[in-house]
């Protein structure tokens, strides 16, 4: 497997880059080359594509992206999973957790 | 490159992520070895122990197992995935998806203008009600 040799970091690093790049309305719903795949979105272009396949398709079978299949040559999927959306913009998440916090402290607050 | 067939891989993870992610009394918490892990499920008995501990080690790197730790004979997962989701603090999807859309500033903007909104309608209805009784 291209993966083996990565870190535990560097595998968590490729998940989360592959998912954060899949998501655009863009690419949902509509085929992608596997061999293009990388010159197609810019954010994956660093990757080998036989990295990028293993990680797409881990990301399929896994369940982090809903309506995925594949062939040979192609694959596609719907849209990012509840897993896929936490992990592609986990640590954005908390910033917001934090700030929503504080409006609905204030609020209860008003309301109170 | 050799990938198994995609149902395969699917079938195999699913059966991971029950395997591992549930168990308390065998696996979570405790430190087992890479060659022990065929023998936890059947459907786990046809698999090298490489092979294993690569899906293993890419549903940790997705966030299914938390706490994992493996020094190339044995590992140890602290947490499933099913706990972190269920912890308190963490926002919806498509919360998460409307904040990179629309940036931190524009999300709470509108929670701000929703709630006021909120809290305006509740407090008229309750002057009237009280006007009224």
């Amino acid at each position: 497997m291209p993966t083996s040799n990565l870190t535990q970091p560097q595998k968590e690093a490729l998940l989360k880059t592959t998912l954060t790049a899949l998501d655009r309305k863009a690419l949902r719903g509509v085929p992608h080359d596997w061999a293009t795949l990388p010159q197609r979105v810019a954010r994956l272009s660093a990757y080998d594509p036989d990295l990028l396949r293993v990680a797409v398709r881990f990301c399929g079978s896994s369940g982090l992206l809903v309506g995925y299949s594949e062939n040979e040559q192609q694959f596609r999927f719907e849209e990012l999973s509840t897993l896929g959306v936490y992990l592609a913009y986990g640590a954005a998440g908390r910033v917001v957790d934090t700030g929503s916090m504080l409006v609905y402290k204030q609020l209860f607050r008003m309301f109170k | 490159m050799n990938l198994m067939p995609y149902e395969q891989e699917v079938a195999l993870l699913d059966c991971l992520k029950q395997t591992l992610g549930f168990d308390r009394e065998t696996v979570i918490g405790h430190t087992l070895r890479w060659d022990e892990l065929p023998s936890l499920h059947p459907q786990l008995a046809g698999y090298d122990p490489g092979t294993l501990r690569f899906y293993v080690s890419m549903l940790a790197a997705a966030g299914f197992f938390l706490g994992f730790e493996d020094d190339g004979e044995c590992f140890s997962i602290q947490r499933g995935a099913y706990d972190y989701l269920s912890m308190p603090g963490h926002l919806s999807p498509p919360l998460y998806r409307r904040y990179r859309e629309r940036g931190i500033g524009k999300v709470l903007f509108e929670g701000i203008v929703l709630s006021g909104l909120l809290i305006w309608i509740l407090r008229t209805l309750a002057a009237l009600l009280s006007s009224h009784g």
